[in-house]
């Protein structure tokens, strides 16, 4: 569940905003409080002059009882009335209060005491009506010697209130925020992933029924494109590889289809009826050639499939080309004397290392279909020759030759360059093991024949 | 009834014509294209069993080439390929059947059969002449619910003529249609057998069904019908 996308993408939506509305929120706050405090404090400032200044100015002319007296008693706007939230306050440096706004007379509170600063002192404090006050400080020299503190102090319950607002109201509106994100976030991600959706319904119409349908690439999204292409291209590789199995077992299948039907058929009509022992003798001979036949197919498929996917080992030796061509020479003597052909061996000693029975194979295959497509009193020609980094050996035969449409195919499993030219001896599987042992030496096979003149396999292996 | 034979496996080609001529067919052989086209086109025969994979001239050629000429034999394609383009491409092309390999011998047989009643008149595998039975399948003889025990040359005879029961059967017709191309004939062989067969199946019955007609040949016929 966790590896979707879309709850992936759900967990992040709400996440981000999250954070960009709670950051967003408490930055707002904050801004909001000290800009607020800040402007309390600059009017707190101004109110301080305005009191300050007469009292300054009567005290110089030796009036300040009676402007102290005034400043209790004669209402002046926002501080007359009773816990208005304006208050001032007027205290000896002993803490002896000499003056307080009627604000704060007429509840019979005042302001905490402060000592004597020349600078403002600015603080919060819990006031007369258990409300937080703003309360600006200062000490007055006034021109008779004396000295006073004046006290302007104002009430930050609006400030406070409006603040408890703002949270109140982002307190609802960002986990509303919260759900909302989710959902758009939600909502775009299925947007999002629905090219991904038609995409994944096309791919899955191919089967290995349908190997040959492709992912179509028009109507997707620009991003899928590629990933369609590369898709595609993956496609046809396994299709290939599939054809080529289906080709093989097919092949496969056909080899073992005639013996089959022998066997089969030798059953079939030998069971019909009463038979004498040498009719039944007769008949299991037939159908031992039959099953030797199969045995010989299914014996070769193993080897090349056992060599192609690398599970049976090759025993590298050190050998000298020339003996191992020597040693072939001595094993087909036998049916190129039968057929009256000519064999010659020329080269020098080249060292090489590879799994001597496995070559000797190799180079036995090569030289008995130089012998078997050869004319009568014909020749065969070997050179053993090394050519850095590689050992050559070159096979020349006087034989049939291959016409060149047939080259690419005679290395594939099966084939018969003479299916029409009324030779079907051996299975067709020669080639393919050549192939498959000398590539699992990582060397190489060439071929090269004129029709009529004959054809020379070159065997290049790794020194 | 002669079928050719064309298959280039020889190993094959021995136990299928052996197990047909069991049957009472007489088999002629052919191992590759050429030779296959050749006796095609020049033996009369009432089926021809053509591999598609031959040496020389494959199967399906022969077949386009018969059938350019004319000729209607039955032809039965026997392959090792099972892939349904080559049945279609094989039907197509003229075949009248199809058989991959390997077979079972019995369905082999079974199809021969459905193949040569299709050119006759008959169309069943027990073909009732009167009060005669022949069972195609099983070679059963009986008249008037009696079994009669026939020799494989007497029973090949007798399905001959009845296959082309009510219509003149001449002497050469049942020389190249129940011997081989190459036995050495005597012609007084085919009345020989045409007298074993009359003891057989109308000596000891009223109505006559083995007819001769003079200068011509033979009639398997009901005369009541």
């Amino acid at each position: 569940m966790i590896n979707s996308i879309k709850l992936k993408f759900f967990v992040w939506f709400v996440f981000i905003f999250a954070i960009i509305f709670a950051g967003l929120g408490g930055f707002l706050h904050y801004e909001f409080k000290t800009f607020t405090l800040n402007q309390i404090d600059k009017q707190l400032s101004a109110s301080f002059h305005t009191i300050a200044s007469p009292i300054v100015l009567e005290a110089s002319q030796g009036q300040l009882p009676m402007e102290l007296w005034e400043l209790a008693h004669i209402p002046t706007g926002d501080f007359s009335e009773k816990l208005s939230g304006h208050y001032y306050q007027v205290i000896s440096p002993e803490g002896e209060i000499l003056s307080r706004s009627p604000s704060l007379g007429l509840a019979d509170e005042h302001l905490p005491v402060v000592p004597v600063s020349k600078k403002p002192i600015l603080q919060t404090i819990i006031g007369p009506d258990k409300a937080r006050v703003r309360l600006f400080s200062q000490s007055l020299d006034l021109s008779d010697g004396t000295i006073i503190i004046l006290q302007v102090g104002n009430s930050l319950e609006d400030t406070y209130s409006m603040l408890k607002a703002i949270r109140d109201i982002m307190i609802v509106t960002i986990p509303a925020v919260f759900i909302l994100s989710g959902f758009v976030g939600l909502i775009i991600t299925k947007r999002a992933l629905r090219p991904l959706k038609t995409f994944s319904s096309r791919i899955n119409q191919i089967t290995e029924e349908n190997l040959s349908m492709r992912v179509k690439e028009e109507g997707l999204v620009t991003e899928l494109s590629p990933l369609a292409a590369s898709f595609n291209t993956m496609i046809s590789r396994i299709e290939a590889a599939f054809s080529r199995q289906r080709q093989f077992l097919s092949d496969a299948s056909h080899e073992l289809r005639t013996p089959t039907a022998i066997i089969k058929s030798y059953h079939d009509v030998i069971l019909n009826r009463e038979r004498t022992a040498e009719e039944y003798r007769a008949a299991l001979t037939k159908i031992g050639e039959a099953v030797n036949r199969m045995c010989d197919i299914i014996n070769r498929i193993l080897v090349i499939s056992r060599l192609e996917s690398k599970t049976i080992p090759l025993k590298p030796v050190s050998m000298d080309l020339l003996d191992v061509m020597k040693d072939v020479l001595r094993l087909i003597e036998p049916s190129a004397d039968s057929r009256q052909i000519k064999t010659g061996l020329t080269g020098s000693h080249v060292d090489i290392r590879g799994d001597r029975e496995g070559l000797t194979e190799v180079f036995t295959n090569i030289m008995e279909n130089a012998i078997k497509y050869n004319r009568p009193g014909g020749g065969v020609d070997i050179v053993v020759s090394e050519d850095k980094p590689w050992a050559i050996v070159s096979v020349t035969d006087t034989g049939i030759g291959i016409p060149a449409e047939e080259i690419p195919k005679i290395f594939d499993r099966f084939y018969r360059v003479d299916a029409s030219r009324g030779q079907t001896v051996g299975s067709g599987l020669g080639l393919s093991i050549v192939k498959a042992i000398v590539e699992a030496h990582a060397g190489k096979i060439d071929v090269k024949s004129a029709v009529g003149k004959g054809s020379t396999f070159l065997v290049l292996l790794p020194i | 009834m002669r079928i050719l034979l064309v298959e280039d496996e020889k190993d094959l080609a021995a136990i299928v014509r052996q197990g047909l001529e069991e049957e009472g067919y007489t088999v002629e052989s052919a191992y590759d294209g050429e030779e296959g086209l050749y006796m095609a086109e020049n033996l009369p025969v009432d089926l021809i069993i053509l591999d598609i994979m031959l040496p020389l001239i494959d199967g399906l050629s022969i077949l386009k080439s018969i059938r350019k000429k004319g000729m209607t034999t039955p032809v039965l394609l026997l392959t090792a390929r099972d892939a349904i383009l080559d049945k279609i491409t094989g039907l197509d092309t003229g075949a009248d059947d199809y058989l991959t390999k390997p077979f079972v011998f019995g369905e082999l047989l079974a199809r021969v059969r459905s193949l040569i009643r299709r050119k006759a008149t008959v169309k069943e595998a027990v073909i009732r002449i009167a009060d005669l039975e022949i069972n195609t399948a099983d070679h059963e003889v009986r008249r008037g619910g009696k079994t009669m025990t026939l020799s494989a040359r007497e029973y090949a005879l007798l399905e001959y003529l009845a296959y082309k029961k009510d219509s003149v059967v001449s002497r050469t017709d049942i020389v190249e249609h129940i011997y081989h191309e190459d036995d050495e004939m005597d012609s007084n062989v085919i009345d020989v057998y045409i007298n074993y067969l009359r003891n057989k199946i109308d000596k000891e019955f009223k109505s006559k069904l083995i007819h001769t007609v003079r200068g011509s040949g033979y009639i398997l016929k009901d005369q009541k019908a």
